[in-house]
């Protein structure tokens, strides 16, 4: 016999409330264990003691209180005529309501905003921003490299010093061929590459 | 033969001038220094030694206070066009350091210009910085180590075409 099923006629043979089919059926684990007996004759018992310890049925407090005064209410909102006082508070309570919202809503939304920009620019590790400052920003794609912006005001210029990157060989340099002054590079057409 | 070279090089000059992106806006100059403790000669021809502000400039940085030798080892000087990203090599024969410049704005100043400056390490792009750069103002990239030392890269807008 599967344990499901084991379990679940043991649990119901406990509550007696198994038919003659499944007692049948579960006779064999009882002969094979017959301390099931002594528990279920203990559970028996307990159940006895809790059931004539707790009253069958509790009414609850005060029904017929709660049932008349909900009953009162209705009839008094069906009652009340849509007056043009009642309406007026009403229109009062908004447009107080509006004077208070609508700051406050504009806040969120600015700082959601604002938010949304701040964890976009840090969740992106593809473009990190190392630095800033300057009207400059300064952006790498390398977790390990950070700047530092200098600004030199005795000679009104800056220095970016960058940290993290990699060391260069002679080979990078093309040092055999000496050193002299670099092409001019190549140009390309930013609308049609991007 | 000669008609049809003549043919295909007018055909190129209007296509070029029909493209308003390469206009030219301004000029810019790259070069590679270097910070040394180390003798200048064992770098071989084409090295410049630097003037002696700019050296006391660099060695108020912490990191290269400790080098004696600055020189330069490369420059480059090329133009910016208006709608085309500019790629400079200003180490001859080397592509391990390079640098890219395009315009982000149009020219609001008679003196500034904002670029957009790419550091390309070894066919990586390892450093994107938007700027404004000033005439005249040169801007120090203090960028790898390289042999005792460490390379420097500096642009400098040189001038700029007003429109």
């Amino acid at each position: 016999m599967k344990n499901d099923r084991k379990e679940e006629l043991l649990t119901r043979w406990m509550d007696d409330g198994l038919s003659a089919n499944e007692l049948k059926e579960l006779e064999p684990i009882l002969a094979s264990s017959p301390e099931l007996h002594e528990e279920r004759a203990r559970f028996l018992h307990l159940r006895k003691k809790l059931c004539e310890s707790v009253p069958r049925e509790i009414d609850p407090p005060f029904p017929d209180y709660f049932n008349s005064h909900l009953e009162k209410l209705v009839k008094a909102e069906s009652k009340v005529p849509e007056s043009e006082e009642g309406l007026g508070a009403f229109t009062a309570f908004n447009r107080r309501w509006l004077w208070w919202m609508a700051p406050a809503v504009t806040c969120a939304v600015v700082f959601a905003f604002l938010l949304g920009m701040k964890s976009a620019q840090s969740g992106d590790t593809s473009s990190r921003l190392v630095d800033s400052g300057a009207s400059s920003e300064v952006y790498s794609p390398l977790t390990n490299v950070s700047t530092q912006v200098i600004l030199d005001g005795d000679s009104d210029s800056t220095l970016l010093v960058v940290e993290g990157l990699a060391p260069l060989s002679d080979s990078d340099l093309a040092l055999s061929a000496g050193f002299f002054d670099g092409r001019h590079g190549y140009y390309v057409n930013v609308k049609e590459t991007y | 033969m000669r008609i049809l070279a003549l043919i295909h090089l007018a055909l190129m000059a209007v296509a070029g001038a029909q493209d308003p992106g390469k206009e030219v806006i301004g000029k810019v100059r790259t070069e590679v220094l270097f910070g040394t403790n180390g003798s200048p000669e064992s770098l071989r021809d084409g090295v410049v030694p630097l003037r002696e502000e700019e050296v006391a400039k660099l060695k108020k940085v912490a990191k290269l206070e400790p080098y004696k030798t600055f020189v330069r080892l490369g420059s480059v000087e090329q133009d910016i066009l208006k709608g085309y990203k500019s790629w400079a090599q200003p180490i001859n024969g080397s592509q391990a350091l390079m640098l890219t410049f395009q315009p982000q704005a149009s020219i609001k100043e008679s003196r500034k210009l904002r670029l957009d400056v790419e550091y390309w390490q070894k066919s990586k792009m390892t450093l994107r910085w938007d700027r404004v750069f000033e005439v005249g103002k040169r801007v120090y990239l203090i960028g790898p180590r390289w042999r005792d030392g460490n390379l420097i890269v500096t642009v400098e807008l040189i001038n700029l075409k007003s429109k």
